[in-house]
């Protein structure tokens, strides 16, 4: 078994839960809605962009597959739907830059985060940036 | 909202350090086990007068605090296990202080103990929470040094924090741990050249930044003062206590924990202001955590740690406010749970004069402070104390 598990599901967009009763958007991953309480959580499309807090370039990781491809940037985003996420960063965006959320897969088949630019070369620099560190898109 | 009762009568005896490593091939139950024996051979009681066992561990499982009276063949009356890291040593002391005032036991051992193999930390930290495993370890498994490397860098672009600022931490103290005997790293020296030239290891983190996992215990007794005076230990009392946990949800970045939400209240009780304090233990797995304490225990206004830093002196003899008097854990190592003792076992030590070239001249008021359970993005549990000097 893998040794961390994301339970995103497979899609390129955006799907988070959100809650049934009363709409609030949820993640991390749970069972029951963290504003209410209430066991209606569906997995829906929601709204994919949000705002860089913090970035952090790491030069160590436990794992491997990420050893290999040192330094790797992450980037804490809090979404305007709402929850804060953390996710895999593509160079060149600062804190306080709007981004906008896709979901890619890693070479184990994770589905992970990523955040990019919202600007026309985003999407450009976003697929040189998978190549290098051999990640896939997610064709949904 | 209440405030918390008095915590009167109430005694803080024997402070236990031992077992720093690297590594250990012990258990986690060696070093509780170790840590009971030396409070029972300090205190001058039998085992069988310790009635209450509050434990801290992370690598203790499967085993538990149930099963540790087995393994100390002892009965108790009281049992408490606390999984709360950082903030584990000031709530175990504070349910341990509730438990003796209303007679639910007489001698409690507060004990935090953890083990380090290779490969231990990595094991805890892939799979230290749900929330972690699945939204915060896949994104560079870095640990917390990621969650805090964020933090830290945030926090130095809303305030103008340098590098220098942190080091300031870092490097008193290790001063601070060269006069304590056992710290792991108190025989190196540490300047703050040498603190600037260290290795990035997740931006703007270096290696002085990060706390070395270890192995190693803490542990101190709470009874009844008369009961200490009974048996002509010294003493310290507890002033003021309080804890609050997911302070500021509402926070992008965590720039604040959640003491100022009771801070004001913790002087009032003990009657104090924070110029009355003389040392302060912070829980420092990173420094910009204790700037949060800093400023959230009211030594300072949010943001302005770094100008305090610059300002004042943080060794033990230096004349301005002692701080993380046995070097903390970026001197000391952390010592998995151990780790949340380790302020408040080092505070009891000063206030009752046990500490030995440390010692904080004259030191009458402690503040204690602890800080928890990185469950994604933060730590969860926010906890301080202030504890005086009781006699002997």
């Amino acid at each position: 078994m893998a040794i961390f598990q994301t339970r995103l599901p497979a899609s390129g967009t955006l799907n988070l839960q959100q809650c049934g009763e009363c709409s609030q958007v949820n993640y991390p991953v749970r069972e029951l809605c963290g504003n209410c309480l209430a066991d209606t959580l569906q997995w829906r499309p929601v709204n994919d962009t949000g705002t860089v807090q913090s970035i952090t370039e790491l030069q160590y990781s436990l794992e491997p597959a990420y050893t290999a491809h040192l330094p790797w940037s992450i980037a804490s985003i809090q979404l305007d739907c709402g929850p804060i996420v953390l996710a895999h960063l593509v160079p060149g965006i600062v804190i306080g830059s709007p981004v906008k959320l896709k979901v890619v897969q890693d070479e184990q088949g994770n589905h992970m985060l990523l955040a990019l630019g919202r600007d026309d070369a985003a999407t450009q620099v976003a697929s040189r940036w998978l190549k290098q560190v051999r990640f896939k898109e997610i064709s949904t | 909202m209440s405030s918390p009762a008095s915590y009167q009568g109430i005694a803080l005896v024997c402070p236990v350090t031992l077992g720093y490593g690297k590594t250990s091939e012990h258990s986690a139950s060696w070093f509780i086990g170790s840590v009971l024996r030396e409070l029972i051979a300090s205190a001058g009681i039998t085992k069988q007068e310790v009635d209450g066992l509050a434990v801290s561990s992370f690598t203790l499982a499967p085993d538990s605090v149930s099963f540790l009276t087995q393994h100390f063949n002892m009965t108790t009356r009281w049992l408490e296990q606390l999984p709360f890291g950082g903030a584990s040593g000031i709530l175990a002391m504070r349910r341990a202080a509730r438990a003796v005032q209303s007679g639910d036991a007489d001698i409690v051992a507060c004990i935090g103990g953890d083990t380090a193999v290779k490969d231990s930390f990595r094991d805890l930290v892939s799979d230290f929470s749900s929330f972690s495993n699945s939204a915060s370890y896949p994104y560079g498994s870095a640990g917390p040094n990621a969650a805090f490397a964020l933090i830290t860098q945030r926090y130095m672009e809303e305030y103008g924090a340098t590098r220098e600022d942190f080091g300031q931490l870092a490097v008193s103290q290790r001063y601070n741990a060269r006069h304590f005997d056992g710290a792991l790293l108190g025989d190196k020296a540490l300047t703050m050249e040498d603190y600037l030239a260290a290795r990035s290891i997740c931006s703007p983190l270096h290696l002085y930044d990060c706390v070395m996992p270890c192995a190693g215990g803490e542990g101190f007794l709470v009874m009844s003062i008369a009961r200490a005076e009974a048996l002509d230990l010294p003493y310290a009392t507890i002033l003021a206590a309080d804890e609050r946990h997911n302070a500021f949800p509402e926070d992008p970045v965590q720039l604040r924990g959640g003491w100022p939400l009771f801070c004001q209240q913790l002087y009032a009780s003990a009657d104090l202001t924070p110029a009355d304090i003389d040392l302060l233990q912070t829980y420092d797995d990173y420094p910009v955590i204790s700037m949060l304490q800093l400023e959230g225990l009211g030594f300072c206004a949010m943001g302005a740690a770094p100008t305090f830093l610059r300002e004042t002196a943080l060794t033990f003899d230096g004349g301005g406010l002692p701080h993380n008097t046995s070097g903390g854990q970026l001197s000391n190592g952390q010592a998995g749970a151990a780790a949340g003792y380790l302020g408040l076992v080092e505070s009891i030590r000063q206030l009752t004069g046990a500490a030995i070239a440390n010692q904080v001249p004259g030191a009458r008021h402690a503040m204690v402070s602890g800080y928890g359970m990185i469950n994604y993005d933060r730590g969860l549990c926010s906890a301080a104390t202030i504890l005086r000097g009781g006699g002997h």
